[in-house]
């Protein structure tokens, strides 16, 4: 769950503007987001140093042009969308991937944000709650009563890899990552029996 | 969202104002029955760096968005601060969780309430390994950094990754609680260990930012600093 969230720094030295792109970032529909918000320079260095956002929304006169150049070539998977109080030119906006307008609204907003980061999240859109197939509740009946991927894979014919990627989509649908928790899973559920586990 | 405490605000009002602070008052050692003192009369007596905890105060009360202590921190009062985090959760909030569990969940199923003890005894464990691998290696290590050693062979660039994992499990064990648990079961007493487990969650979420957005940072700072001097 946690993982999907899109990470968004700000880094705009005005605390109005600043809030109220906190604020809207927080909140974009169907977008789940953690962001965070940056006033000044060596805050922003020292962020980027250890944290990788997935976008940087920058007031373009937060730092010079070359160094917002220097930030793209260090930090390549960094998307740099420029947020425009006032009408920027043209030539100040080829340096950014992508600019917003603070007359822009929620949708549009929205569009950008997640044009910006569908390159790397393009594995999470079937995110949830589909069903479990039946090949996947006989891997966690198997799960439950303590065999290993690789007996599991022996006994279902198939590759251990089968296996795994059968559990993760377990663990994804359920949202149950222990052992544990599926068994409980599987007793609710009444895939297994506890008198036929060994606990 | 709560306005940012400076050290001339009284003490009093910065509870009236976010009253989840009394727990960050606490770690910090400062006692209630401060009068009206303001922040900093409270801290200097309590002998508490003021501008760590409201560092910390400021952080935790806006919703760890903000960014913006000009002033280097006391990293010995930052720790003093996260062992007494350790304390509470290993020895006071977690046990509660668990007694309320017990309490809230019908024994009647006896198979599904027995796992749900286990899993959060599982859980326990992983946390108290967690944070004793913390005060054992990291917080020793931080040690001897103030001390102008540098330890080889560990770096706090290292830990910073650990932290997701422990909040999430508590996820897991709410859900598991909410769509699993007995039918049977007690549901004002149930309420009540789940409301619990929201806030160790949260309050958990919040020890782990303050862990690798303040002191962190300031590792990474005395690790340069102590760099050069060897030099």
């Amino acid at each position: 769950m946690s993982e999907h969230r899109i990470h968004i720094a700000i880094a705009e030295s005005s605390p109005i503007i600043s809030a109220g792109l906190t604020h809207t970032m927080s909140r974009l529909p169907g977008l789940p987001t953690r962001v965070v918000e940056i006033n000044d320079t060596d805050h922003l260095i020292n962020y980027l140093e250890s944290e990788q956002p997935d976008i940087l929304i920058i007031n373009p006169f937060f730092l010079s042009p070359s160094y917002i150049s220097q930030l793209r070539v260090k930090y390549s998977d960094l998307k740099i969308i420029a947020v425009a109080v006032m009408p920027l030119d043209r030539k100040t906006l080829e340096n950014f991937h992508d600019s917003i307008s603070i007359a822009d609204d929620v949708e549009t907003v929205t569009d950008k944000v997640k044009k910006n980061c569908d390159s790397r999240n393009s594995s999470s859109e079937p995110e949830n709650k589909e069903s479990l197939s039946n090949r996947e509740k006989e891997i966690i009946i198997n799960v439950v009563k303590g065999l290993t991927n690789k007996e599991i894979a022996d006994k279902l014919f198939i590759s251990v890899h089968t296996v795994i990627t059968h559990r993760r989509n377990i663990a994804r649908k359920l949202e149950i990552h222990s052992a544990t928790g599926l068994t409980i899973y599987a007793i609710v559920n009444k895939l297994v029996d506890l008198a036929e586990l060994h606990l | 969202m709560s306005r940012y405490f400076s050290p001339e605000d009284k003490m009093v009002t910065l509870i009236a104002e976010d009253y989840p602070l009394i727990q960050v008052m606490t770690r910090f050692g400062i006692r209630m029955g401060f009068g009206d003192k303001t922040v900093e009369e409270v801290c200097l007596e309590a002998g508490v760096d003021c501008n760590t905890f409201l560092a910390v105060v400021n952080f935790v009360s806006e919703g760890f968005t903000t960014f913006n202590s000009t002033r280097a921190l006391s990293i010995k009062s930052l720790m003093h601060y996260l062992k007494q985090s350790h304390i509470y959760f290993l020895e006071y909030c977690l046990p509660m969780i668990r007694r309320k569990l017990l309490d809230g969940i019908s024994l009647n199923t006896k198979d599904v309430s027995f796992l749900i003890i286990r899993f959060f005894d599982e859980y326990y464990r992983e946390v108290k390994t967690h944070m004793e691998y913390e005060e054992r290696t990291v917080f020793q290590y931080i040690e001897s950094l103030l001390d102008g050693i540098r330890e080889e062979g560990f770096r706090i660039a290292t830990y910073s990754d650990h932290h997701e994992q422990v909040a999430d499990k508590l996820g897991e064990l709410k859900n598991l609680i909410i769509k699993y648990c007995p039918k049977d079961s007690d549901a004002n007493l149930l309420n009540d260990a789940l409301y619990s487990i929201y806030r160790c969650e949260r309050e958990l979420e919040n020890h782990c930012k303050v862990e690798d957005f303040l002191l962190v940072p300031e590792i990474k700072r005395l690790e340069k600093s102590v760099k050069d001097y060897t030099l």
